[in-house]
């Protein structure tokens, strides 16, 4: 009863919220909604006795992730975008259409793999300890090779934006 | 009473949201925002399943895949950043030079 | 390739390829070396491989297989080249001949700035003459055939850059085209009937199995080739492109336009002389296209005023006595005909080249006259030949064209031949008679060219002269190797190619035969001490006679001047129809038909491409939506292919 209560009003949120990203013209905005939406989708893990899930939505996504977007927003001074909601065109009418078969096609196969609520839960489901543990053991090469693609993704950040400076100066050298 | 299926349709929803967003928006910085969204529901289809399952190994997937989205738009912004001081563009609409060089 | 005949057309191609590539680049003193020497190489070849083939004796014969060209089924082509006793007698004269006035060129091209195209040519076309004669198989000798009739195009064409020239050329090319249809269709049906192109299995399959060929078929296959000869040896009635391929360079008139080419069909029918006499219906019509010729090109011969000209129409009317002998079956006779027609027509035509080149192109004989001081060597050595092409004993011209009139005479055919021998004496008396006029007018009397011309008259170079003085010794002695036996000779030339030849009686006993030859004889002198002793009266002392004649018949000499307006007949049969024709097709079927079904498909494309052009806008989110399209249907064919 209490998890009804917890889960309407919030599934409801978050899917205004993601409406609201998805729709609003600034990304300002957007990107707040995102940072509310990812913030209640927490919520949600928690409620799923994801407790750690959580907890890391909130701090990868809302700490590091919006905080990146929002700075890269400012940093471009991006202004909202006018002319973008002005009419109706065909290409939204087809991703409308295409989003709404997504979902239905989703579902259905949702609904025909029912799969049941287990009664009753491991005493050690969702706690740290579990998931430290499976971390390390039997995810122990993909959380090596997660690793290995931070790394990748660093180096990468870094030479896109040096490699842009280089070839600016060697553009000027040339002209 | 609240079952796997009513997560699931969440899911469901808000990765048609985020899809009809990719698909939609101009801006670039928005479509990653929607990738983004898109990245959480399948993080909550996992989290649903574990659920249902008991099994606690639906919980390192989401974890994966935060990193995963966190190097992405890592990526992804710097490659945005860049392409926003080459051609002052962030609109999809002017990304086209890859089809042709004069517009680009 | 157990002897070197295959070296004999090799060496010429060896010239083409070498100045036809690097050429360009090279002195002009060196491509003539190489232009010459292959040439002159390969005649020595052919002397050599002459030598050994009579140490063979009567049936001997050297064959070089290169290696199988065509097998199809039974039908198989090799490219065998043959040196036989006809096939010596015509690549010496090819290359004999032929390498002469290679060396005549060298002198009389000198300053031409296509040198190295020109004996690039030249060296081409020696090597396909020779690979006709050689030939073993019809498809090879089809070859050559085709082969010189390209050389006779690019050489006609050689000074392309007047429009005149270039139509010359592709008249030639588009009659001998005509021409080479039958040639084909012939070979087609031999093919069909025989079985096979190769020559000597031919004539054993013949031999061994009669029943082969129905009469009807061996008159059709006859004729079928006999078109094709006439088209190559501009006989009656697709002779008319040989007059205009004198627009060529003189020495290639000389060459490819009067000795060898042109005796192509003669040498054709004379090879295949096993099949022509199975058809005695073909063989009249031969003989009589020949003899006609004769006439009728001699006549126009006499009202021409171009000295090539004159030349080309004494040609057709020569190559007309060389069909009228191979027509009656005295293949023998033909091809001692064209040997020494190769020499004295090959002297004739460098002597007017030499006389061109002295009067700065000028080619009027009108326009000539008194050029015996200032180019003596030129001038006997034209009168050699002259004389010799009248017959007047003892030159060759004598001997080879007597023999042919006797032969005519006493032609197992019947007594047609009567007609043919009547024919043939008449335009021998028109022979002397327009030779002799050329002759008088162009180098007898008072020089009637201008004063700049005159100051630059002058006698050609050695490396032509010398050519002349050659070409002038073989037409004198040339004819002694077949002086008949009714002179005293032994005529080693028939005895030679007899075992080539099939055999044909006379239609008289050898008694009587005597006495008809001796008349006959007779009457053939008078006839060209007539023509002379006319042209004489008319052209030198009273020179008034032809003005009055002109006059008097006007319309009759218009006629002849025209060439019987031959050319415009055809014009308006042939030519008028086609281009009508051609004006239908390209007007309505071309840019309706065939442009409208090439725009239909361009406007298909252009609109589908259009179409897609929208999917490929650039815009990622529309790649996005066509990616989420056929993600869909996938699930969809997952999802409900399962239910």
């Amino acid at each position: 009863m209490i998890e009804m209560i917890i889960f309407y009003p919030t599934a409801a949120i978050v899917i205004l919220f993601s409406l609201m990203v998805v729709l609003h013209k600034s990304p300002i905005r957007s990107a707040l909604f995102l940072l509310g939406t990812l913030f209640f989708m927490a919520f949600i893990f928690a409620l799923l006795s994801a407790h750690f899930v959580a907890v890391i939505q909130i701090l990868v996504y809302a700490g590091g992730i919006i905080v990146l977007i929002l700075f890269a927003i400012m940093l471009l001074n991006l202004q909202k975008e006018d002319s973008e909601y002005d009419h109706i065109s065909l290409g939204k009418v087809i991703s409308l259409g295409l989003g709404g078969f997504l979902f239905l096609i989703i579902s259905i196969v949702f609904f025909k793999m029912y799969p049941g609520h287990s009664s009753e839960l491991p005493a050690n489901f969702g706690t740290i300890e579990e998931v430290g543990r499976l971390m390390v053991t039997d995810y122990v090469f993909a959380f090596e090779a997660i690793s290995l693609l931070i790394i990748a993704s660093l180096v990468g950040g870094v030479v896109l934006v040096r490699g842009l400076i280089n070839s600016k100066s060697k553009l000027k050298k040339l002209k | 009473m609240i079952t796997t299926t009513h997560y699931l349709v969440l899911a469901a929803i808000i990765f048609a949201i985020g899809c009809f967003g990719v698909l939609t928006r101009r801006n670039l910085l928005v479509m990653l925002m929607s990738v983004e969204l898109m990245l959480n529901s399948a993080n909550l289809t996992f989290v649903a399943f574990a659920k249902s399952l008991g099994d606690t190994s639906g919980h390192i997937f989401p974890i994966f895949i935060m990193t995963v989205a966190a190097c992405e738009v890592a990526v992804g912004l710097a490659i945005i950043i860049t392409i926003f001081r080459m051609s002052k563009i962030s609109d999809v609409l002017g990304l086209t030079f890859m089809k042709d060089i004069k517009s680009g | 390739m157990d002897n070197v005949i295959w070296i004999i057309p090799l060496l010429p191609l060896v010239g083409f390829l070498i100045n036809g590539l690097v050429g360009r680049r090279l002195p002009d003193r060196l491509v003539a070396i190489i232009g010459v020497s292959l040439p002159v190489a390969s005649f020595f070849i052919a002397v050599w491989s002459f030598l050994e083939l009579l140490k063979l004796g009567d049936e001997g014969v050297l064959t070089s297989t290169l290696y199988t060209w065509i097998v199809s089924g039974d039908f198989v082509v090799n490219l065998t080249f043959r040196f036989d006793q006809l096939s010596a007698v015509m690549a010496l004269v090819v290359s004999g001949v032929g390498s002469a006035i290679h060396l005549y060129s060298a002198g009389y091209m000198h300053d031409d700035k296509s040198f190295s195209r020109y004996f690039s040519y030249l060296n081409l076309f020696l090597f396909s003459m020779l690979v006709l004669v050689l030939a073993e198989d019809l498809v090879l000798l089809f070859l050559g055939w085709e082969g010189v009739g390209l050389c006779s195009y690019l050489l006609i064409g050689f000074w392309f850059d007047d429009m005149e020239n270039a139509k010359a050329g592709k008249k030639a090319f588009i009659v001998n085209r005509i021409g080479d249809l039958g040639f084909f269709v012939g070979m087609a049906l031999i093919v069909i009937t025989i079985g096979t192109l190769n020559v000597p299995e031919m004539k054993n399959l013949l031999e061994a199995n009669p029943g082969l060929l129905t009469a009807g078929m061996a008159t059709a296959i006859t004729l079928f080739l006999f078109v094709g000869a006439t088209g190559k040896s501009a006989q009656i009635p697709l002779y008319i492109w040989l007059p205009d391929a004198m627009a060529g360079p003189t020495p290639v008139s000389a060459l490819i336009h009067a000795a060898t080419m042109v005796t192509a069909g003669v040498y054709m029918i004379a090879r295949l002389g096993f099949l022509y006499v199975l058809s005695p219906t073909t063989m009249i019509i031969v003989a009589l296209i020949g003899s006609l010729t004769a006439l009728y090109a001699a006549t126009i011969g006499m009202a021409q005023n171009d000295i090539k000209k004159v030349l080309a129409y004494s040609t057709i009317s020569q190559l007309g006595y060389m069909f009228m002998a191979v027509g009656v079956g005295a293949f023998a006779s033909g091809i001692f005909h064209l040997m020494t027609h190769a020499f004295f027509k090959a002297l004739l035509f460098l002597g007017a080249g030499s006389v061109i080149h002295a009067m700065s192109g000028e080619q009027d004989i009108r326009n000539m006259g008194g050029l015996r001081k200032k180019m003596p060597i030129t001038f006997w050595t034209f009168l050699v030949a002259t004389l010799t092409i009248s017959g007047i004993p003892p030159l060759a011209g004598f001997f080879s064209k007597d023999e042919i009139l006797w032969k005519a005479f006493s032609t197992h055919l019947g007594s047609i031949g009567i007609l043919f021998w009547a024919i043939g004496l008449l335009s021998a008396v028109i022979t002397a008679f327009y030779m002799f006029r050329l002759f008088f007018v162009a180098f007898t009397g008072e020089s009637r060219a201008s004063e700049d011309v005159k100051k630059h008259i002058h006698e050609s170079p050695f490396s032509m002269t010398s050519v002349l003085i050659l070409l002038g010794i073989f037409s004198v002695i040339g004819g002694f190797i077949g002086v008949p036996e009714l002179l005293g000779g032994s005529n080693h030339f028939e005895h030679f190619l007899a075992p080539i030849f099939p055999h044909l009686g006379s239609r008289f006993d050898a008694h009587s035969a005597h006495t008809w030859e001796i008349i006959l004889l007779a009457l053939s002198l008078v006839a060209a001490a007539s023509g002379i002793f006319l042209a004489y009266l008319m052209y030198v002392k009273k020179t008034d006679i032809p003005k009055v004649f002109v006059k008097k018949y006007n319309a009759l000499y218009q006629l002849v001047y025209d060439k019987y307006r031959i050319d415009e007949l055809y014009g308006a049969i042939f030519i008028r129809p086609f281009f009508v024709l051609g004006v239908i097709f390209s007007s309505i079927v071309d840019s309706w038909i065939i442009d409208g079904i090439v725009r239909i498909v361009t406007m298909a494309t252009a609109k589908l491409g259009r179409l897609f052009m929208s999917f490929q806008g650039g815009d990622v989110r529309v790649y996005g939506r066509v990616l989420l399209g056929g993600l869909l249907l996938i699930l969809i064919i997952v999802v409900f292919g399962r239910v």
